[in-house]
């Protein structure tokens, strides 16, 4: 209502300013002359209005102090070209993007392999009076199986990546259960297979479930740990066992989800350690190992992660993760500058 | 007969230095003016003044033709709006600058009896109530109340609609008014007349 009136008295304002200088239209000249003819306010505010502008127009005009003419035609100087501010935005926001789901990738496959190491130490902890208070029981078995079967069937990243960035209500159906199914089935193959990767696997889980053997906060119930037994012939047989092995801890970390407290605490624990342990794994092993350990963090990379363990000619596909971000990262600062370039010129240009 | 505008810029961008120099002839009076009027200091006006020249010189190309009036005062104001706000940057300086500010040379000519009235302090405080305006009301007012152009033309030169220089330069006015009232006793009869009737009835 305020705004409303705040607006008709700036309109009857333009309108007595735009008539001092008969810049009206026929139209608006009549609304002018009733409103003064009812009005002793508006008859007075265009006389102040006129003798503002009457003095004003009495202001001298100055005397160039010389001639602007030139002695010669001046170079033609280099202007550089600059994006628009909505260009630049809209990259900057882009390469934001990229950071932010890059981080976000590395995180939650960094947690993956926390919990991927962390399921180790159940075995050699008994401790799991935590972790039945956040996993139901038969929760966790019907959803046990229902990923098993679901697991080696999705080699695709895109459910991968669908799946680790699930909300609620997808992560309820992603069980507790494969995860601990992870490390065992790892261990199996390891131990069967002499083959180089699957030592390699064994070698990063266990090197990272020693930073987690402290810290055995979020222990699956022991009902979990039976399914995974049940489950885990299975996907021993299967050519992609490895497959589940790498989702597993993505259903960690959906069990995560369902006890948050628990999950950000580990979270902010066992992020710096894991990362450093899987780095350090890196370098002491073979450039084969890199990839395996490299592969691991980012889930839509599974796929690619199976190829390197199939096929042992294949074995530098991996993507430089840290350099990506660093990239985006640079990308993002220098394109807000850009930005910000940007908006200064607008600014300018405006007038 | 002088050669019409469109002739001489053509010539100008073919590299005939004497005909963009008939231009500058033609402008630098206004020009000067309108980046005085927004800068309030001559000496800036006149550095300014000669960089539109410069500037308009090399970008001839980017004339599309219109009014070349508007497009060379928009150089100027946009110009002048760039000088105010890097001056705005150093306060300590603009401070000083405020309280000493060299009054403006007015040629002498033949003084009216309104132009004698109008003379030393008043034109000083003109100026400065102009000084006062935000610098978009500013620049509106410059060009429309001091330089007189239509508001077709001021809109052409701050690149807005028509609109948008009815509306500025009527916030402008009214904030002149405003701060016009504050010294009244140097103002003219005419408009201390108004101040004493507000005053009566308020």
């Amino acid at each position: 209502m305020v705004r409303l009136f705040g607006r008709a008295e700036q309109r009857r304002h333009e309108l007595l300013s735009a008539y001092v200088d008969g810049e009206v239209t026929a139209e608006e000249a009549r609304e002018v002359e009733e409103l003064l003819a009812d009005s002793e306010d508006a008859r007075r505010e265009l006389a102040e209005l006129q003798a503002t502008v009457d003095l004003v127009q009495l202001l001298p005009e100055l005397e160039p102090p010389r001639s602007f003419a030139l002695d010669a035609a001046p170079k033609k100087r280099w202007t550089l070209w600059w994006p628009s501010v909505r260009t630049t935005g809209l990259a900057t926001s882009v390469a934001a993007m990229l950071l932010v789901g890059l981080v976000a990738g590395d995180m939650l496959n960094v947690l993956e392999q926390a919990q991927f190491g962390g399921d180790d130490s159940e075995y050699a902890s008994d401790d799991s009076a935590f972790a039945l208070a956040d996993a139901p029981e038969p929760a966790v078995q019907e959803s046990a199986a229902a990923v098993a079967m679901d697991a080696p069937a999705s080699p695709e990243p895109e459910v991968a990546v669908m799946r680790s960035v699930a909300g609620q209500e997808e992560s309820a159906q992603a069980p507790a259960a494969p995860a601990a199914a992870a490390p065992s089935m790892a261990r199996i193959e390891s131990s069967e297979e002499p083959a180089p990767a699957a030592a390699m696997q064994q070698d990063t889980a266990e090197a990272a479930s020693q930073t987690d053997e402290a810290e055995s906060s979020e222990e699956p119930p022991v009902a979990m740990r039976q399914a995974v037994v049940e489950e885990a012939p299975e996907a021993m047989e299967a050519p992609t066992a490895q497959d589940t092995a790498e989702q597993a801890p993505q259903a960690m970390e959906s069990q995560s989800s369902e006890a948050p407290e628990a999950a950000l605490q580990q979270d902010m624990t066992e992020q710096a350690p894991e990362a450093m342990e899987a780095q350090s794994s890196e370098a002491a092993e073979a450039p084969r190992q890199q990839d395996t350990t490299e592969q691991a963090p980012l889930s839509s990379q599974e796929v690619q992660a199976d190829e390197v363990f199939d096929d042992p000619d294949f074995d530098s596909v991996a993507l430089p993760l840290a350099e990506l971000q660093i990239f985006a990262a640079i990308l993002a600062i220098v394109l807000s500058g850009a930005t910000l370039v940007a908006v200064r010129r607008r600014r300018r240009s405006v007038l | 007969m002088q050669p019409d505008e469109p002739q001489l810029v053509d010539r100008s961008r073919d590299g005939d230095l004497s005909a963009f120099n008939a231009i500058v002839e033609r402008y630098q009076s206004q020009v000067y003016n309108v980046s005085a009027r927004i800068l309030g200091d001559r000496h800036l006006a006149e550095d300014v003044a000669q960089e539109t020249f410069i500037k308009a010189h090399r970008s001839l190309n980017g004339f599309r033709g219109g009014s070349l009036r508007a497009w060379l005062l928009r150089i100027a104001s946009n110009l002048s709006l760039d000088a105010t706000r890097s001056r705005k940057r150093r306060p300590a300086e603009s401070l000083e600058e405020a309280g000493e500010r060299p009054g403006f040379f007015v040629p002498s000519e033949g003084p009216g009896p309104e132009q004698e009235a109008l003379r030393g302090e008043l034109r000083e405080t003109i100026q400065e109530c102009i000084m006062s305006l935000p610098a978009d009301q500013r620049a509106v007012v410059a060009l429309v109340d001091v330089q007189g152009l239509s508001y077709d033309e001021a809109a052409e030169v701050i690149g807005s609609a028509v609109g948008t220089v009815k509306s500025r330069l009527a916030r402008g006015r009214r904030r002149l008014r405003d701060s016009l009232m504050e010294h009244r006793e140097l103002l003219p009869a005419q408009f201390r007349q108004i101040d004493r009737g507000r005053a009566s009835d308020g």
